[in-house]
């Protein structure tokens, strides 16, 4: 049988934790091409 | 988060690579293309599990929903910059995203559990799921790309068979900004390897 989700399930984890965004980076690092395997980790400047 | 060889330019929106030149938005998706293409295994296998009875439809609906999440994080962020420029209002973004695909799968998974055969057909639709980050990626950037004044886009054929909506979209040229079909909302959906260019005029 599937979980049935209600509403709430769905808002509830539609939600992003800082979990979530190292394993995020994890997938990307695994599945990403060699040269970018870090473009994700880019720091910002202004110019 | 680790050193990266890459820059972002804020104020163009665009990634600066080790030439110091920007990273062309064509190489950008096939970044994209490339690790969701990889990344559609752990999918495929997942949906093989449950052919195979090895997991259970419940299993299968938590591990999709994982798998759902990193690839529209991962996408939302490859538009924004990275993960040192996503706001609270990014994370927002993705967590739309997310609802809705959520909404799918959950709709999905009743499907398979009140007999939905888990033939190719089912293997192609949860393979969609891993692809999806297209959408994500195409949606964020054109915002992020209005945002910073552009006000033209145009959609470019990729090297790869394409559907009908794909060529009529790339035959418009230079459009206002906002007004193509999306990536992923073609006739060829989340597959589609097209991307697009912006310009300001």
């Amino acid at each position: 049988m599937s979980i049935v989700w209600s509403e709430e399930d769905i808002e509830r984890m539609s939600e992003i934790t800082d979990e979530d965004i190292q394993s995020a980076a994890v997938m990307w690092r695994t599945n990403a091409p060699e040269e970018a395997k870090d473009i994700l980790d880019a720091e910002a400047i202004d110019e | 988060m680790n050193e990266s060889r890459y820059r972002w330019n804020e104020i163009a929106g665009r990634y600066i690579g080790q030439n110091g030149r920007f990273v062309s938005f064509a190489t950008v998706r096939f970044y994209l293309d490339e690790t969701l293409d990889s990344h559609e295994r752990k999918v495929l296998g997942l949906a093989q599990q449950l052919r195979e009875g090895t997991i259970t439809v419940s299993q299968w609906q938590l591990a999709m929903r994982d798998a759902i999440k990193d690839i529209h994080l991962a996408s939302g962020s490859l538009a924004r910059g990275g993960w040192k420029q996503m706001s609270q209002s990014d994370f927002g973004r993705v967590g739309n995203e997310l609802r809705f695909q959520y909404a799918k799968l959950n709709q999905f998974a009743r499907q398979i559990s009140n007999g939905l055969p888990l033939d190719g057909r089912f293997v192609r639709r949860a393979v969609l799921y891993a692809q999806a980050g297209r959408v994500s990626y195409t949606s964020a950037l054109t915002q992020e790309m209005a945002l910073r004044g552009m006000n033209e886009e145009k959609s470019v054929l990729a090297a790869a068979d394409h559907c009908s909506e794909c060529l009529s979209e790339a035959a418009k040229g230079w459009v206002e900004i906002g007004t193509l079909i999306n990536i992923g909302e073609r006739i060829c959906k989340s597959n589609c390897r097209c991307h697009k260019e912006f310009r300001r005029v």
